[in-house]
This record gives C-alpha cells, structure tokens and sequence, in this order.
C-alpha cells in the first residue's frame, strides 16, 4: 500500500464503525464513500497536487475525513491547533500558505478576527450553517488520479516547537506515514478488534501516528474534542475500550478521581507519552486500575520511536521501551563517538517515517539531521536489553503536561508589552508529573500582574501563558547578553 | 459553614497558584484571570482536583465553564450548591 487511498478503498466493505464521535458513526464503508465524496469536492475546488489545505478543527469526523481526502487529491494537510490564538494562527497560516481552510462555524469567526480576507477561503463543514453537508453531500463525479500521488509526495506539515521563538516546519511524505501505520501497528501488533479512544488532538504527532495505525488496522476510532473524567468513564466503560493513548497528566488525573476501577476492565493497552512518566503516577494508576501504563517515544520529526512493551513492566517502567520496527536507535556522546551499554549520551534516530529537515532552516536542519541520523536533543540511555531510558534534554523547552512550550517565543511576547523592559521564562517542576511556566519580568513602570496576563491571553495558546509571575529588578545574563536560566527559579 | 468553606476554597486557590497575598485580601469580586487563577485547563482540572479532595465533593469538569471561573464568587456559589 502506498497511499492512504488505498488502504481505506481496501476496507470499504467493513460494515463495522470506523470513527464514533459525540454526535456520530460511520463505519469503514461511509468512510470510503465520504472521502471520495469530500476529495471530489475539493477537487471541484481547483484544489490539486502539493495545494495546502489547513484543517482547523478538532478531534471529530469531519477533521479524520478532511485529513484522508487531501491525503487523496494530493494536497498537504496543515492541521492547526484549534485551541490557538490569534498571533499563532497567523503565523501557521501565513507559514503554509493554504489555498483552502477547513474549519467548523464557531471556529471561523475566529478566523475571520485574525485575517478578515481569509473569508474566500474558509470552509465550514461543522456546525449549523455549514457550507458544506458532507454527509448528504453526492460524489461530484470528478475522477481522482490516485496514481499520481508518488510515495514520496509532500503529505502532512506538522510543526515542531523550536527554542528559537518560531515553530519549525516539519513535512512528512505518504511514505514516512504509511511506514508508520504499518511500523507502529505492526510492533503493537494491532488488529481491527481493538477499539481506541482519542481524547489528545489526532492533529498532534502522537495522536496522529496512534490514529493513522488504527484505521490502517481497520479498528474502532472513538474521537473526542477535550479529556473529560465523567466522558472519557463512560465512553470506556459502555464501548469497552481496549487502547487509550493518554499522556502522564491524565493518567495522574484519572488515579486521583473518583472512579470505579471497573469502568476501565477492558483495557488492555494504555499509552503514556508526551512527557516523562513518573514512579509515582505509575504505581498510584496501576494499584487503582490494575492496568500498567506504557512508555512511548516520538517526535514531531520522526513520528513513533519506541514503546514498552515489556512483559516485566514494574523493573522497566521508567524505560521508553525498545524502537518500534523499521526505527534504528543510537546513543551518541558528547565527542560524536557511539555510547556503550548504560552510557549517557544523545539519541539520535534513523527511521523511514522521519522528515529529511525543516523546511526552509538549512542551519537548524544542519544542526539536527546528519548522516541520515536525526538528533533529537534528549539525553540518555539504552540498557543491556535494548531498551531506551531518557533522563534529560538538551533543548531548551518546557513541557506543559504533554503540550512544548518554547519560553522564547512566551519572552517575546512579554517583551512586546508596553510596560515590559524584559522578560525570562522558564519551567518549574510541578507536583509529579509535570512543568509549569514561571516568567520573570523587568518593568518600566509600575504593572500588575493580572494586566500581563490579560495581555497575555490575547496572544498565545493558554497553556503557555505563566502561572507564576515574579517582578524583579534584573535578570541575570552572560557576559554576551546570554539569560541565565539556571539563575532563576 | 459559608464562611468556613470560602476560606477553604481560598487557600486551596491561593496555595495551588502562589498567590502572595492573605486569605484576607483575597478580594471576591476580581476576575480570576488577574490573580492569573483558570488560566488553562491543565491548571483547571488541578484546581477542581483540588477542591474535590479537600472538600470531598465530586464536580464534572464539563460543567465549570468561563462563567463559573470568572471570580471567587461565581466558583463559590458553584461549589456550595454542589455540596
């Protein structure tokens, strides 16, 4: 299979569901024909081969069909955050270009504030008044030419959080994501009984590569919008969910709740990534729900590194596991030369699924991808069994449960206030699991902090706004202007 | 009672998000956004995790909107109806 087309043409006689959301099911045959159905429109759209189409929805059908139908005609699928602000929309679309935006009612109007001329290219396929019935809506007859579509085809711009103050542009062909439906399901060993709850953004890295690897195994997809305890309960419990991938926030949230262990009996695999999982976050869940969390690894640039699936999960519960199939795993010290067996070092990963560079950045991609390796900034180890524990990182972000926050770009905006002579960011540990933002802030006159973070708030996704804000009179700096963060805190 | 639980509630909120003020100051009315309290929902569900295990009450995340984290007061009325 060398396309997406392909593999849901193959399962169009399923009659079972496909993708289930909070107001809907189709099964694999819908999916079939709804994707035809869409591609052709966009297609009747003037819509053709490497044409950009950002998808600004969350996780719900119509996102899945309009990903799989520009996978279809060609087109690049941008998905943008939808929880994103008005600066950060402007720099993803202004980045990508897109000749079309998909998006749903309510989210147009955000849209629309950003850039009122972005009205001609928006279409809304969710809501009241869309523009677009898909689920009526009749194959338009505009014959696809899936032949066209060569492997190594732009397919997807995902965007990496820098340290720079500007996200990197990541582009994965149809080849890196079919190797990693195929790689991924293959190493799990996935098969179309399983059922999967999405509650992370299936626009995200890795919701994404869980979600291309289920439908390439023809299983159930629930899709949920936003992580709520009462929902995510009842949808476990009613469907019988066997996979849900969470990241280690969620699972700390869910041990603490009030919940019967025995709404989650039917799952068999619960993955934890985005963030480093905790002793403490694993024992406090797998003594409440009898079901031990899994490690996974992976980066917007090279999808799915490795999982922990070892039979022996309590002695190796702090390890990301082994590489998934086709991924090649190196330790590399400070001198370059290869690490031996338990030493520290970089890891740097080699895999079909991986970007050859960031777009547009010869140096940073210079900096990152060398000798086909792809150096991913986080420091550790792999053991005499293989496996991969990390313990550090030599990027300069902070990690807001699972969500990469580059403090540049919050200490630029900080910086943009009127009242703000400078600013540093960094992440302070917080409770057991996870990081939250601090700022530091020089003045030139007098400010509250409730202004910085109105201020705030109109810029930048939530998440990245400080939780902690300490006014001070300096901040400490190299002698070349360097801020010293290992000052503060 | 009344009186008892909103101290409660605020130094749950004053400690969860390093507030350097008095429980005292805590002033009802000013939009939590100030005090820079229901920010996001990562720091949201910390709180309502907070508030059930020292109140041992339950709340659905789904049912505490902007409204109901504008101040104190609106989160106050929420949670003293739950209980």
């Amino acid at each position: 299979m060398n396309n997406f087309y392909e593999i849901i043409e193959k399962n169009q006689k399923l009659e079972k569901p496909a993708l289930v959301d909070d107001l809907q099911s189709i099964s694999y045959k819908d999916l079939f024909v709804l994707c035809n159905n869409l591609s052709s429109y966009l297609a009747s759209k003037k819509i053709r081969k490497a044409d950009r189409i950002a998808i600004f929805l969350p996780n719900s059908i119509e996102f899945a069909l309009s990903f799989f139908s520009c996978l279809n005609i060609g087109a690049i699928a941008v998905p943008i955050n939808p929880k994103f602000k008005k600066n950060e929309i402007q720099y993803y679309i202004n980045d990508s270009n897109p000749k079309l935006i998909i998006t749903s009612d309510t989210l147009r109007t955000i849209l629309l504030e950003t850039n009122n001329k972005l009205e001609k290219k928006i279409i809304s396929l969710k809501g009241e008044e869309v523009d677009l019935d898909i689920f009526n809506h009749k194959y338009l007859g505009d014959k696809l030419n899936i032949n066209s579509i060569n492997e190594n085809d732009k397919a997807i711009y995902l965007y990496s959080t820098g340290s720079t103050g500007i996200p990197k542009r990541v582009t994965r062909t149809h080849k890196n994501l079919i190797s990693l439906a195929n790689n991924h399901s293959e190493t799990v060993g996935l098969d179309k009984s399983e059922k999967i709850l999405f509650t992370l953004p299936i626009s995200h890295t890795y919701a994404l590569g869980n979600f291309i690897a289920a439908i390439k195994s023809a299983m159930t997809c629930y899709l949920q919008g936003d992580f709520n305890r009462k929902k995510v309960t009842q949808i476990i419990e009613k469907e019988k969910i066997t996979i849900y991938p969470c990241v280690p926030f969620i699972l700390d949230v869910l041990a603490q709740s009030n919940i019967d262990p025995k709404s989650f009996k039917s799952l068999k695999l619960l993955i934890s990534a985005g963030a480093p999982l905790s002793k403490e976050v694993f024992d406090k869940f797998s003594e409440k729900f009898g079901i031990h969390p899994r490690q996974l690894y992976g980066s917007s640039e090279t999808g799915v590194i490795s999982i922990n699936l070892e039979k022996d999960i309590t002695s190796t519960l702090g390890s990301v596991g082994k590489p998934v199939k086709g991924v090649t795993v190196k330790i590399i010290k400070e001198d370059g030369k290869d690490a031996n067996t338990n030493e520290q070092g970089e890891i740097i990963v080699k895999s079909e699924t991986m970007t050859t560079g960031y777009d547009n950045l010869p140096e940073e991609t210079k900096e990152v991808f060398k000798n086909g390796f792809y150096y991913t900034g986080d420091l550790g180890y792999v053991d005499k069994n293989g496996l991969i524990y990390i313990n550090g990182r030599k990027k300069l972000i902070i990690n807001i449960s699972g969500n990469k926050v580059d403090p540049t770009e919050v200490e630029n905006i900080l910086s943009s206030h009127p009242k703000v002579k400078e600013a540093a960011v960094i992440g302070i540990s917080h409770q057991s699991s996870h990081e939250s933002i601090k700022a530091f802030i020089v003045c030139n006159e007098k400010t509250e902090k409730g202004e910085i973070i109105v201020y705030l708030k109109n810029k930048i996704a939530d998440y990245k706004i400080p939780n902690i804000i300490e006014f001070v009179e300096n901040i400490p700096k190299s002698p070349t202007g360097k801020i010293l963060r290992n000052k503060l805190g | 009672m009344s009186e008892e639980l909103k101290l409660k509630i605020k130094e749950i909120i004053i400690n969860k998000f390093q507030l350097e003020i008095k429980t005292a100051q805590f002033d009802e009315s000013k939009p939590f956004i100030e005090y820079g309290v229901g920010l996001d929902s990562v720091a949201n569900l910390e709180l309502i995790l907070e508030i059930e295990k020292e109140l041992k009450i339950n709340i659905d995340e789904a049912e505490i909107g902007s409204e109901i984290l504008f101040n104190f007061k609106s989160l106050y009325n929420f949670i003293n109806k739950s209980i």
